[in-house]
């Protein structure tokens, strides 16, 4: 079954909001598949949202692990006993490895982040999966999830800021480089190589997608990033081997020949 | 809302003299959970002004180089009372937003709830 | 070989598939052609990928199910995927935990198509 968007006034724009809000409504208990430029889940019980995840935003894993918070052992040993009996956030607190209240933050921000990072790009058909009996659920359920309005508010909020961010030309796709060279201390602007876009930066390092485009906009801002001038230039790192062995630097790759005056091959 | 969340909310709720309260993750403004008595204070639109400030507050330390860390900041108003309680300083994710009635809050007293309400949730 | 071409190819699927970090073409015996790189050391990537390939299809070989269609290895920090090109060359491509693993399959088919065209030359 799919969810078509009907036309209607006071209704949340876009077909994913209008899936959750229409299955919420319903006590849905089941998976939404989104499709579209960006694919992914979102998973409700009983009508409430209790879980996302798509590969536009970091989801609970590289959330904990990437950002150092931690460590991989410890993740993995909670992983392997709690995982396959539905019962991963137990066993993150009985080891010590988060508090309760931390494991319900990161289920409830990892969740809201992919529902906005799907909302943002733009969902075309959402595929309605009522939940089978001994099927496994998500890794990290928010218990007891949101309710479809108060998600449907949240997301709104965050598209309303992506949309300013946009007229920065701040968008979750786009390549962004630093205006100056050298190394900075901010973790994040050190992460900006012109090859990576927010998305990318949010997984490198393990923050959420909304936060992650919060703060490069207070970056671009300040003028220490900007957006890469068009996507089909190549990034400056990018060296071909050719068949004598000896690397060749592909011409007009590196910002050196914004600075030097280009000189044609010999 | 969850039950950890949701148990700090009501304790929240308890302090003389409540009007509204919200717990948000400062990175992304999101309010985890909220609690009002008051229908006409939205407390939406209260926790996305709060994050701001806080972000504002978080910054311009940074730009005076602060080494320290925010705890709380509190906003007098003519009525009103407004708290905002950093939790969890290390990961620096959240922080509780309290308002209340001028009148009817003991400001002090108030604090001190927060103090031990945040250190719960720092657990 | 054209060789921006065969880069192309590369910063292509990098931009197409999210969560696509690097990539590298080489031959099966670990010689580097052509990367996309950035933290990556492409020639050492290169000769890794060559074992991790030939090593895919002896095993897929010696247990009987016939050609090799990709080797995935999942880290802590992401994906490596190296599909083999033609007979002669392979491509490797590194992602992150995000990458969308489906779409990578499905786009890299043309990425692939289009390197054994170029290579062939």
């Amino acid at each position: 079954m799919t969810d078509t968007p009907e036309p209607g006034q006071g209704r949340p724009s876009g077909v994913l909001l209008a899936s959750i809000e229409r299955r919420a409504k319903d006590g849905f208990t089941g998976t939404l598949r989104a499709e579209g430029p960006l694919s992914g889940e979102v998973v409700l019980a009983g009508g409430r949202v209790v879980a996302a995840a798509t590969p536009g935003a970091p989801g609970v894993e590289p959330l904990l692990l990437r950002s150092g918070r931690v460590s991989d052992e410890a993740w993995s040993a909670a992983f392997a006993e709690g995982a396959p009996h539905g019962r991963l956030a137990e066993a993150l607190v009985r080891r010590g490895v988060l508090g309760a209240v931390d494991v319900e933050v990161l289920a409830l921000t990892a969740l809201a982040d992919a529902v906005f990072a799907l909302a943002l790009r733009g969902v075309h058909t959402c595929t309605v999966m009522p939940a089978k009996p001994d099927a496994p659920g998500p890794p990290l359920p928010a218990d007891p999830g949101l309710d479809g309005e108060r998600l449907i508010k949240e997301t709104t909020r965050r598209l309303g800021a992506a949309a300013r961010w946009q007229e920065l030309g701040l968008t979750a796709s786009v390549f962004l480089v630093r205006t100056s060279n050298g190394l900075p201390s901010d973790p994040l602007l050190a992460a900006v190589n012109g090859r990576r876009t927010a998305r990318d930066l949010a997984f490198a390092l393990g923050r959420g997608l909304f936060a992650t485009m919060w703060s490069l906009t207070d970056l671009m801002e300040a003028g220490a990033v900007t957006t890469a001038e068009s996507a089909s230039e190549p990034s400056a790192h990018v060296v071909l081997e050719t068949p004598d062995g000896l690397p060749k630097r592909l011409r007009g790759a590196s910002d050196i020949v914004r600075v030097l005056p280009f000189r044609p091959d010999r | 809302m969850s039950l950890t969340i949701d148990t700090a909310l009501k304790e929240v709720q308890a302090i003389e003299g409540f009007l509204g309260a919200s717990l948000v993750d400062y990175e992304s403004g999101m309010p985890l959970g909220i609690v009002s008595s008051d229908p006409e204070f939205d407390l939406d639109v209260a926790a996305a002004v709060t994050t701001d400030i806080v972000r504002a507050q978080v910054k311009a330390f940074r730009a005076l180089e602060v080494e320290d860390a925010i705890e709380d900041i509190l906003i007098s108003l003519t009525n009103q009372y407004h708290i905002i309680r950093v939790v969890d300083r290390e990961a620096d994710r959240l922080f509780l937003y309290v308002a209340l009635d001028r009148e009817r809050a003991n400001l002090g007293l108030a604090r001190i709830t927060l103090r031990k309400i945040e250190r719960e949730l720092a657990v | 070989m054209n060789k921006e071409a065969v880069l192309a190819e590369l910063t292509d699927l990098r931009k197409e598939v999210p969560g696509v970090t690097e990539s590298a073409t080489a031959s099966v015996d670990g010689m580097l052609i052509a990367s996309d790189t950035d933290q990556a050391r492409p020639d050492v990537l290169a000769a890794l990928a060559a074992t991790t390939l030939g090593l895919g299809k002896s095993t897929g070989h010696e247990v009987g199910m016939g050609e090799l269609r990709e080797v995935v290895t999942r880290c802590a920090g992401g994906h490596i995927v190296v599909y083999a090109v033609g007979k002669k060359a392979l491509l490797v491509v590194l992602g992150d935990e995000g990458l969308d693993v489906g779409r990578l399959h499905v786009r890299s088919r043309t990425t692939v198509a289009h390197l054994v065209d170029l290579l062939d030359q």
